[in-house]
């Protein structure tokens, strides 16, 4: 008991050692994983966060010529697997813990990117920014422009179309 | 009895009440931000325990559970807190006489305090729940442990002042200067029970949670439970105000002053018990007896050979 | 005004009892970090309870699993009103990794009315505590409205 005595009257002397949270902002260790937040000027949608997500918190999906990418995080094991896996960057998880909530419904960051819509046919090909690079890519290595204006205008079935036209025309002359 | 000393009766009777349990209040919100401030922690304002009470009064819903005897459950509280209030009449504050007055108060002041316990027992067995029924068993286990050498040191303080009444030893002490000194042995037992009547560490074994949930007090909710709480509040002031009285009466010179000095004892007497609380582990029951009826008597016993042995001497 | 002053005195004075309705047990070391001297949640009034009866905020871990789903809504009978539930972790709130579990009810949600959510695995115990403090404002409405 003495000493719990001793302790005791170090402590008294010292005074509190609360934090005194919520009236002063509590400070976060060094690599904290917070709430997820996406960079709409990076995303290319390629959904590898989707895939790699353990507790499947992001989902893709596809509404009037756009792919609408959603992180529940709600559902979110912050984890960082998704901010591993993107290839751009673009989704990182931020230091905010403060993510009280009354409605799990409201507790989404989502974001849309634009989907590319076909020359000939008008369906979706690929998400815009994920062709931009690409058509940059391509050029940088030196393939002809109407070659890259093939493959990334056209959707996968009127490409197969018209590379079937021109492999027949080149069989049967 | 004239109709006005009725009413000067009644009034004493409510402004005595209010103010014990405005002090248990305070002695109760003393205990935690103590306890808080020694563990390191800021602790809670302070108007916490009013603010405790006023929530299960006003703000919950009171539940009985349909398997329990509900007359006995709803009386345990009441009755509780009658009696501990009841006890608060007969205690002087050092020079103002107390409300009510006889010869062999004090023993009624003792029974009422025990008494209070075991209406908190008698709610915890009506209670229906194993808790209930073995916070209850523990209670009374305890209370067999600190009554014994309590009452071997009030009887010496009756011998050495030669009366029962609360206001005669009160007075015998005006004359012949604190017990404190004459009967120190005494004096250590009674301030070593007073963890045992309060259910503090290292006797909080009626109350162990994370052993019999909240033992006695399991089933009660809202205003029932908020009647135990102020009982235990006002038991604060009636347990520390006793052992003032009895021990440490200090004579100074107007009434005010007097009163000042009196709750300044309880005080400190609630500051050493906190901190022997907020040092100590809880016992188990065993341990408690033994530590009871073996230590603390010998110290009562040493109390009560004193009155005999300075009667041979002088 | 006696409406007033019993929905100040249940703001100031809430009480806690903490439920683990299958988890995994983080979120439960969490909880008990938030109630520690660091954190101090009695400067608030509030005081971790062993009885459901004594409680006025129900802190829920973990998902629902089938084992516990009767004794859960149980327990969320025996606190009295008014009463606010408090959902710390993402297995409370949406099954987190578990879903499609074969032992599991559904999120807590689907048992009993839940008021408050706190997202994470574990949260941080300032993130329940302030989870808790909003949970005290939303007690102290329930009893204003009543």
């Amino acid at each position: 008991m003495s000493k719990a005595l001793e302790e005791i009257s170090r402590t008294l002397l010292k005074g509190p050692y609360t934090e005194k949270y919520p009236k002063e902002p509590s400070p976060r260790p060094e690599g904290f994983r917070g709430k997820p937040e996406f960079d709409s000027s990076k995303c290319t949608g390629c959904a590898a966060c989707s895939s790699v997500c353990p507790a499947d918190a992001i989902q893709v999906a596809h509404a009037n010529q756009k792919r609408i990418v959603t992180l529940s995080y709600a559902k979110c094991l912050f984890c960082g697997k998704c901010q591993d896996a993107c290839p751009e960057d673009a989704i990182k998880l931020t230091e905010e813990f403060e993510l009280a909530t009354i409605s799990k419904d409201k507790a989404v960051v989502a974001i849309e990117i634009q989907l590319r819509p076909c020359k000939l046919c008008g369906k979706p090909v690929a998400p815009e920014p994920q062709l931009k690079i690409l058509e940059k890519q391509l050029v940088d290595v030196g393939i002809p422009a109407a070659k890259i204006e093939l493959s990334l205008l056209v959707c996968q079935e009127c490409r197969g179309k018209i590379e079937a036209k021109g492999a027949a025309r080149r069989i049967i002359p | 009895m004239q109709p006005e000393t009725a009413i000067i009766l009644l009034l004493r009777f409510l402004a005595i009440i209010l103010f014990s349990i405005l002090f248990g209040f305070f002695l109760s919100w003393v205990e935690r931000k103590l306890t808080a401030r020694m563990q390191g922690r800021i602790g809670p304002p302070y108007y916490q325990p009013l603010a405790d009470f006023l929530k299960l009064i006003l703000a919950k819903e009171d539940l009985t559970p349909s398997s329990s005897s509900v007359s006995l459950f709803t009386i345990a509280p009441i009755a509780s807190l009658v009696t501990v209030a009841l006890a608060m009449l007969f205690i002087p504050l050092n020079s103002v006489a107390p409300t009510l007055s006889f010869t062999g108060d004090v023993v009624l002041v003792f029974f009422l305090l025990t008494a209070s316990t075991f209406m908190t027992m008698l709610g915890g067995s009506a209670s229906s729940s194993p808790f209930g029924a073995v916070g209850a068993s523990r209670l009374m286990t305890q209370t067999f442990a600190f009554e014994l050498p309590l009452f071997i040191s009030l009887t010496s303080v009756a011998i050495q002042s030669g009366s029962l009444s609360l206001f005669r030893i009160v007075d015998y002490q005006l004359a012949n200067g604190a017990l404190f000194w004459t009967l120190l042995p005494a004096t250590v037992a009674a301030v070593l029970c007073i963890p045992g009547k309060l259910s503090l560490a290292p006797f909080n074994i009626p109350n162990a949670q994370t052993e019999i949930v909240e033992g006695s007090l399991t089933e009660y909710s809202g205003a029932k439970l908020g009647l135990f709480y102020l009982a235990n509040a006002i038991e604060w002031f009636v347990v520390t105000s006793l052992i003032a009285d009895l021990f440490f009466f200090i004579s100074v010179g107007n009434w005010f002053a007097g009163v000042l000095l009196h709750l300044t004892i309880c005080l400190v007497l609630a500051i050493v018990v906190t901190t022997i609380k907020a040092s100590t582990a809880r016992l188990r029951i065993d341990q408690a007896l033994r530590f009871y009826w073996v230590g603390v008597n010998i110290l009562a016993l040493l109390g009560l050979a004193l009155p005999f042995v300075w009667r041979s001497i002088g | 005004m006696m409406k007033k002053v019993s929905a100040w005195a249940l703001k100031k004075s809430p009480w806690i009892y903490r439920l683990n309705s299958g988890a995994c047990n983080a979120c439960d070391i969490e909880v008990i970090a938030a109630l520690t001297p660091r954190f101090d949640p009695e400067r608030f009034g509030c005081l971790l309870k062993a009885s459901p009866r004594h409680a006025d905020v129900l802190v829920i871990t973990g998902p629902v699993t089938m084992q516990i789903s009767d004794r859960f809504k149980r327990v969320y009978d025996q606190v009295p009103d008014p009463k606010v539930v408090v959902a710390v972790g993402s297995c409370c709130l949406t099954q987190g990794v578990y879903e499609g579990s074969y032992s599991i009810v559904g999120p807590v949600d689907k048992v009993i009315p839940t008021d408050v959510m706190v997202p994470g695995c574990p949260p941080r115990p300032q993130a329940i505590l302030d989870g808790l403090l909003r949970s005290f404002s939303i007690l102290q409405e329930k009893r204003s409205r009543s």
